[in-house]
């Protein structure tokens, strides 16, 4: 029969020792609010170079597919991409027509954009990581404080929770439990959008509100900010209630960079 | 420093490093994976800890924490299994 070789006891009074050790250390971390800004802060500081150095590599690395592809094929898609790039700058003709417009707009009312934004490259997104968070690259050396919108083009993404020296948290938006104030643009109807996590949302409505798949949601603000559009629409006969489920338009896991708009005191 | 300390000492480096550069599940493998090869791999509840204090954004505890948990979990059943298995005699 064999039995459990027996621990010999001064390697389990120094395990015990090395478990007491690190379960003050974490407990100090988690409810100590100095010891867990610290400990923060040097972890961020620690991961930053590798965050950088990922980054710098991902985008590097994305040119060594073209060596394993044959010549014919590469003319193919740079003549795709040439008339996709050929349509694209016409539409930005007329884009930048309406923008001009909309500014003149603007300034005859006395509203001119007041955004003062700056570009901030993503160090880290889902679903590298487990929660609904982006890392980016800059922080309290910028002038950020903490609550300054992040968006990408025209799309609302997150705010920035969390600041250190070079780098800083953003929650996104559709983190689940999180409650965010929008409208349904084609009907004017106010409503608050519940994270659920993976760039989804939910709204509960009345029955008879007139909303449709495809409908867009948008936050208020000048210039109003695209939130999500609504993908599926849940009604059972007997509830009073439908449920509305929507995503962001875009693709949070290909995001490379944000825009961050800065606060007015900073 | 024998061996085993230095492939501990390693291995303890390359998940560190994982933590930083690849997805959070792998990581998390990596530490379960070495939570049985390893006696006593108590990094894997600090390498948990660690994910949690980087990338977590949420402000109640089980919540913020759950990697964390959920690891010393798995760090609890393992010791526990070791002991009965007889691999590890």
């Amino acid at each position: 029969m064999n039995y459990p070789r027996p621990i010999r006891k001064k390697t389990k009074k120094s395990r015990l020792v090395t478990l007491i050790l690190l379960f003050v250390f974490v407990g100090l971390a988690v409810f100590s609010g100095k010891v867990g800004e610290v400990s923060k802060n040097i972890l961020n500081s620690v991961a930053l170079p590798f965050w950088e150095a990922k980054v710098s590599t991902a985008d590097r690395s994305s040119y060594l597919g073209a060596l394993f592809r044959s010549r014919i094929s590469q003319a193919d898609e740079i003549k795709r991409l040439k008339e996709e790039l050929l349509l694209a700058q016409l539409n930005l003709k007329g884009l930048e027509f309406i923008a001009e417009e909309n500014r003149n707009l603007k300034t005859l009312l006395n509203r001119e954009d007041l955004q003062d934004t700056v570009s901030a490259s993503v160090l880290a997104r889902p679903p590298q990581i487990p929660y609904d968070t982006f890392i980016i690259d800059i922080g309290k050396r910028h002038g950020l404080a903490g609550g300054e919108k992040v968006f990408f083009e025209n799309v609302l993404i997150g705010v920035v929770e969390e600041v250190f020296n070079k780098n800083s948290k953003v929650r996104i938006l559709s983190s689940s439990g999180v409650e965010t104030g929008a409208f349904i643009e084609r009907v004017n109807l106010p409503v608050v959008a519940v994270g659920r996590g993976g760039g989804n949302f939910e709204i509960n409505l009345p029955q008879e509100s007139e909303v449709e798949i495809g409908d867009f949601l948008v936050v208020p603000g000048s210039p109003q900010k695209l939130l999500g559009q609504i993908e599926e629409i849940e009604q059972t006969q007997a509830g009073a209630f439908k449920r509305v489920l929507l995503r962001f338009p875009i693709n949070l896991s290909e995001i490379r960079w944000v825009a961050v708009e800065m606060l007015a005191d900073n | 420093m024998n061996k085993k300390a230095l492939l501990r000492i390693v291995v303890g480096l390359v998940a560190l490093l994982s933590v930083f550069v690849l997805p959070w599940w792998f990581s998390f493998i990596l530490g379960i994976l070495f939570l049985f090869l390893f006696e006593f791999y108590i990094e894997a509840v600090l390498f948990a800890w660690m994910m949690d204090t980087l990338y977590s954004n949420q402000s109640w505890f089980l919540g913020a924490y759950l990697l964390t948990m959920s690891m010393v979990a798995i760090f609890v059943l393992a010791e526990f299994l070791k002991k009965r298995i007889v691999y590890y005699d």
